[in-house]
């Protein structure tokens, strides 16, 4: 069996039962078998694992988390697990207790879930016995206290005062976590304020000579603590946050989170509102590409020309949102049970104009920068992220295609209307930054084909069907295909206008953890270029 | 009580001649300093696509008044801090402005900077970045839009042309 190879929901399930039918404690497919779940007993999780990664095939976990249950003094473990262009996830659950909860890593087994491991004990404080390098991610080393426990108390304040006055490095010292280094070696640290990182974090490096050793990314400098924020706002008050989960595209957070509260309350949303957040789902995915694209070039040393003419194209797909939503970046658009406000009228005829201009041009802009050596010579071959590595340690989006695996939530688990629609999932083989930018720019012309075949079968009809949040209980979680990769949101509903917890997973969040992947080995000179080509997006990666 | 030590004439005439220097071509310094504000850009969140990024592209091109975010600190007349400041990055704010040259000015562009915006409450966010460096201008919006800081902008040439900063 290998990773592409189909397997039924209803297979998974049974071959999982029979394997592990002593530690399994409840087991159900639910949600039209888009969600399998198994509760178990927390020891034989690294077992479970290494159980769904080497004979399941699974890819990758999606997400691993938390939740605080003070009045059980219990934690519970979820876990999401993600197997290739199948329309399921499989979920994991566990109980540890709440005082010093410890539980087995399956980081060894899977690096992917490295990250979310740290991230875990970072925000409630659980112990994984045996991972490779368990410290703070998202908060500063010497914090006090896991924020996302319940009884977390604000009052317990970080020295950051006493920071600015003394200019207090907590590595100064130390180096870079007591990492020994040779005579010909050196720590070099790039950050958290430097061009070539597109946005706030840090990227530690050790050198030989000028080839990279090895390379730690450090993350958490704009960390806004959503997750704890939204636990006291109601359902609608978190919507403008989903915003500034990653600005470069709003909508993308905008309609995962409404998707993820219509399914945990069953609201159903009229077609025409499916069409209109279709529309502006894709023509975010061109914005984004095109941002990307003239940043990457802009890093890349072809600023005037390449820089400029995508920033120009992405102004014109903003006026479009601006007539849209009334806002360029920040939009608050889709509601409960549809969109906020109907299309205005002409809005589609300017659409499609303004995607044939895009159309016109970027087959131009495409030949400029393959035809600039420059450009080729400094991506082609460079930052590779060969097929098996790119599946084990979980890139997402462009770059996990870019290495030759196709997998695209928006075939696998068809959300919206994009069951209706045809499209192509373009992949690359060699897993380089010049693979990635292919991979970007055919995507720009997909997105603009199916923009196109939208507004040809857009019916007419209720934008908005009423609805209102309402207190429910239950769990739900929803993924899309985002712009950087496979976008997961988790809610936790306890019969209150609040939700009990809602776990983001963000896909530039472990594209960077890939980085360090893709730099050993690399030369000093060509880390502008691995750090571009996986188009960061700080918000969403800190939360 | 230690006794102080008088400052010795050379030094005390220096600075008066460099004092009376500053006084007589002051205004050329603001003058030409006033062509070409160059401003540190802090791009935290949202407000860094609007700032550098649309403000920079051919739409708006603020080029063209001769302004530039350069890479550096030590260039930098204005500094623009946009987006929330964390606790974990308040220090790297105070750095780079200790590495600004005198005269600077900094700006608090959008809610977040401003006042922690929509973060307002959060364990992570200072509220305000006017509570680690001193602030001077205010731009508010979430995020404001790119005519809001071209506008500012060319308020501020006008007024160091003017010598009223």
């Amino acid at each position: 069996m290998s990773l592409e190879e189909p397997i039924s929901p209803n297979d998974v399930f049974n071959a999982i039962k029979n394997k592990f039918s002593n530690i399994i404690k409840e087991s159900e497919i639910v949600d039209d078998k888009h969600l399998i779940q198994f509760k178990i007993d927390g020891k034989h999780i690294v077992s479970f694992a290494a159980f769904l990664k080497d004979e399941m095939h699974f890819i990758y976990p999606l997400h691993i988390t938390a939740v605080d249950y003070p009045e059980d003094n219990e934690l519970e473990m979820v876990y999401h697990f993600v197997k290739v262009n199948m329309p399921y996830l499989v979920r994991v659950k566990f109980r540890v207790p709440r005082d010093n909860p410890s539980v087995d890593s399956i980081a060894k087994v899977w690096p992917a879930a490295n990250w979310f491991e740290r991230e875990t004990y970072d925000m409630f404080g659980v112990k994984f016995r045996g991972h490779p390098d368990l410290r703070r991610i998202l908060l500063p080393q010497d914090w006090v206290g896991h924020p996302l426990r319940k009884d977390y108390k604000m009052d317990e304040d970080y020295h950051w005062e006493k920071q600015v006055k003394e200019y207090y490095n907590p590595y100064e010292e130390k180096g870079w976590l007591g990492v020994p280094v040779s005579d010909t070696e050196m720590i070099i640290q790039i950050g958290p304020q430097h061009p070539t990182l597109h946005g706030t974090w840090k990227l530690v490096i050790k050198v030989d000579g000028d080839t990279i050793v090895d390379a730690w990314p450090d993350i958490g400098f704009i960390h806004r603590g959503i997750e704890k924020l939204a636990e006291q706002k109601r359902y609608e008050q978190i919507l403008p946050m989903t915003d500034r989960l990653c600005y470069a595209t709003s909508m993308e957070g905008n309609v995962l989170y409404i998707q993820l509260i219509e399914k945990l309350m069953g609201i159903e949303v009229p077609l025409r509102a499916q069409y209109i957040r279709t529309i502006a789902l894709e023509l975010q995915r061109i914005t984004s590409h095109l941002l990307w694209l003239g940043a990457y070039m802009g890093d890349l040393g072809t600023y005037h020309a390449m820089f400029l003419y995508p920033l120009r194209e992405r102004e014109y797909l903003l006026d479009l949102f601006e007539m849209l939503t009334g806002a360029r970046l920040t939009y608050t658009y889709p509601r409960l049970g549809g969109v906020k406000a109907d299309i205005p009228d002409g809005w589609l005829e300017k659409v499609k104009k303004t995607l044939d201009h895009i159309e016109k041009h970027l087959p131009e802009y495409h030949d400029m920068t393959i035809s600039n050596e420059a450009f080729v010579m400094r991506t082609k071959g460079v930052g590779v992220l060969p097929k098996e590595v790119a599946a084990k340690v979980g890139a997402r989006g462009p770059v996990l295609r870019a290495s030759g695996i196709k997998h695209d939530t928006r075939k696998t688990e068809p959300y919206l209307i994009y069951g209706d629609l045809d499209f192509e999932i373009p992949t690359c083989k060699d897993g380089d930054c010049f693979c990635r930018y292919l991979v970007r720019v055919e995507e720009i012309m997909q997105s603009i084909n199916i923009v196109r075949q939208a507004i040809e079968k857009i019916p007419s009809g209720e934008y908005r069907a009423k609805a209102r949040a309402k207190a429910v209980e239950g769990e739900a979680s929803a993924r899309i295909e985002a712009s950087r990769g496979e976008y997961l949101m988790y809610v936790v509903g306890r019969k209150k206008i609040q939700p009990y917890r809602l776990a983001i997973e963000s896909p530039a969040y472990m594209n960077i953890s890939t980085v360090p992947y893709m730099l050993r080995g690399a030369r000093y000179a060509d880390l502008a270029a691995i750090v571009g080509s996986i188009d960061v997006c700080m918000a969403e990666v800190d939360r | 009580m230690v006794k102080e030590e008088s400052p010795k004439v050379d030094n005390v005439i220096l600075t008066t001649v460099r004092g009376v220097i500053r006084k007589l071509t002051g205004w050329l310094f603001d003058w030409a300093r006033g062509h070409s504000p160059w401003y540190l850009h802090l791009g935290i969140m949202c407000c860094a696509l609007e700032i550098p990024m649309a403000v920079g592209a051919p739409r708006f091109d603020m080029e063209r008044w001769g302004i530039f975010p350069p890479a550096s600190p030590r260039q930098a007349d204005l500094m623009v801090v946009n987006g929330p400041v964390n606790k974990k990055y308040a220090r790297n704010i105070k750095i780079l402005y200790d590495q600004m040259p005198e005269p600077k000015y900094v700006v608090a562009l959008g809610e977040c900077a401003i006042s922690g915006g929509p973060w307002k409450g959060s364990y992570a966010v200072i509220e305000g970045v006017d509570k680690i460096i001193p602030v001077d201008f205010y731009i508010s919006g979430c995020p404001p839009r790119p005519e809001v800081f071209l506008d500012f902008l060319n308020k501020l040439k006008k007024l160091t042309k003017q010598r009223k900063v």
